[in-house]
């Protein structure tokens, strides 16, 4: 077998052998800490999660850390269902009005990057999932102070209740082309208003309840 | 030393320490600095809209998401200003939207990059959690290209004198190379993790949501379940050619079947753009004049 070439360039090379050493020690332990902050989106034990504590200085502070991307896309069913947050305003009750749709292609909606509002959506079913109702309610509070802060002078929107929900389509045997379509609610919160001018949230504690969105007067609660 | 080892040792100093021009690092420049261009406009339009004080995602709901206070959370090295300030917002984007812009003309040698990349890690500090897939691809990109941004000049003249070359610049194409396929890797395993992508779920699923730019009928399911597999495959191709100089060219094609697969069924043309950018440190693309003939 005839042995591998040696690259002409190895003995010319600029750099110092002691030098060589540094940076390969370095390059090992970049990609040793990278891959150890990536698989933590795959597998994670404890001695991983004990040495990514060990290595946050490095990791978050040079913007490695991307624990809390993840790179797969699709996580779990639910999390790939078109999700929305809807509101209800003061003027019109018994409407709900989607202010964030994982479903919107553009811009025009609501200005958001439709990418980031995904992003967004999907922190939210996360935390929804974990129960984490008081994250849940803290992004909900943002999204009331910035749908009430950019309507319109004249006629301010004052948002009465706000919810998570996912569209469930249920098509019986008896397929109608209009068949049923439920807003399913994870969460839902009513806006209290206090005298100085703040605002709290009020999470609705029958929380897991389906509510009529479409075809509301055609019979079936 | 045995001779094993002593071949892998010059193995390694070849891989990571011959000097190179530095066009291929100019060319990854030029396109890592037009993306961070765009991403920086974005943001530049929509920044406080995303995180400003009455934002979509204001700093108090920002700072409860990075788990603010509580240990093992590492919120302390979370650098954003914007946290206090968040109507420094348009700023930094405006900073960034220069660097970028030196950035792509090879002006500013290693401080474009790198107030380019403390201009993003700013945004991406403020909110990890709303980070789309092309940032920490852009980010490492960038730090990379500190170590060596290139040249101004990137249009090239047929051979290149050998006292040009530089091991800096081998060493951001090799390290930008060595990401990447890490970064493929880790996107594949986390994709294997889940049953989605084994049945065949995960691109119908994707196309159901309407989250890229494919659209297709209900009971066209059996294609969903095609480009899942498909997906899977292009990806563990992908990683095997980019290890071997032999089937290199392959992959060329293989990642364009996975830049496609992105934007059919993500639609996030940003993501498939900043691999493309990169994947310029491997396929390297031919600049060089067509020689003339005698």
């Amino acid at each position: 077998m005839s042995k591998k070439p040696i690259p002409p360039t190895i003995s010319s090379i600029p750099v110092h052998s002691r030098w060589r050493w540094a940076i390969s020690c370095l390059i090992l332990f970049h990609f040793a800490a990278i891959g150890l902050t990536y698989a933590a989106n795959w597998r994670r034990s404890v001695i991983q999660d004990n040495v990514l504590v060990w290595l946050q200085p490095y990791l978050i502070g040079g913007c490695w850390y991307q624990e809390m991307l993840p790179i797969e896309w699709v996580s779990g069913q639910n999390k790939s269902l078109p999700t929305k947050v809807s509101i209800q305003t003061k003027k019109k009750p018994d409407e709900w009005y989607p202010v964030l749709d994982s479903r919107s292609e553009g811009y025009a909606s609501n200005g958001m990057n439709p990418v980031k509002s995904r992003r967004l959506l999907r922190a939210m079913i996360e935390l929804s999932a974990n129960e984490e109702t008081e994250g849940i309610l803290r992004i909900f509070k943002s999204i009331v102070v910035h749908v009430e802060s950019t309507g319109p002078n004249e006629s301010p929107i004052l948002v009465e209740r706000i919810r998570l929900e996912q569209p469930i389509e249920e098509k019986g045997e008896d397929s109608d082309p209009q068949s049923d379509t439920r807003e399913f609610a994870l969460v839902e919160a009513s806006v209290a208003r206090f005298e100085n001018g703040e605002i709290g949230l009020v999470p609705k504690i029958e929380s897991h309840r389906s509510v009529r969105a479409k075809n509301a007067g055609r019979g079936n609660p | 030393m045995s001779s094993k080892w002593k071949e892998t040792l010059f193995e390694w100093n070849g891989f990571w320490f011959t000097a190179r021009a530095p066009i291929q690092i100019s060319i990854v420049r030029i396109a890592i600095g037009i993306l961070t261009w765009i991403v920086f406009w974005q943001y530049l339009m929509s920044g406080s809209d995303l995180v400003g004080s009455s934002g979509w995602f204001n700093p108090d709901a920002g700072r409860y998401l990075i788990g603010d206070g509580v240990e093992g959370t590492g919120s302390l090295f979370r650098w954003s200003p914007l946290y206090g300030m968040s109507s420094l917002s348009p700023w930094v984007a405006v900073f960034g939207l220069l660097a970028s812009l030196a950035m792509t003309l090879g002006l500013g040698a290693r401080l474009a990059p790198l107030i380019a990349w403390l201009a993003l890690g700013v945004f991406h500090h403020r909110a990890p959690v709303l980070t789309v897939l092309a940032e920490p691809l852009l980010l490492s990109a960038l730090a990379y290209l500190i170590i060596e941004p290139g040249r101004l000049e990137w249009t090239i003249k047929p051979g290149l004198s050998s006292g040009e070359d530089r091991v800096s610049a081998n060493l951001s194409i090799q390290l930008i190379r060595c990401h990447l396929w890490i970064w493929i890797a880790f996107s594949l395993a986390s994709m294997l993790a889940q049953p989605e992508w084994w049945n065949g779920e995960a691109g119908w699923l994707l196309i159901e949501a309407r989250h890229g730019w494919l659209r297709l009928p209900e009971g066209w399911q059996p294609v969903g379940q095609f480009m899942t597999h498909c997906v899977v495959a292009v990806q563990a191709a992908l990683l095997a050619s980019m290890l071997g100089s032999n089937c290199l060219w392959i992959g060329r094609w293989l990642l364009y079947l996975f830049a496609l697969s992105i934007l059919l069924l993500l639609g996030d043309w940003m993501y498939a753009s900043t691999l493309l950018a990169m994947s310029l440190a491997v396929w390297p693309i031919d600049l060089s004049l067509p020689k003339e003939k005698k």
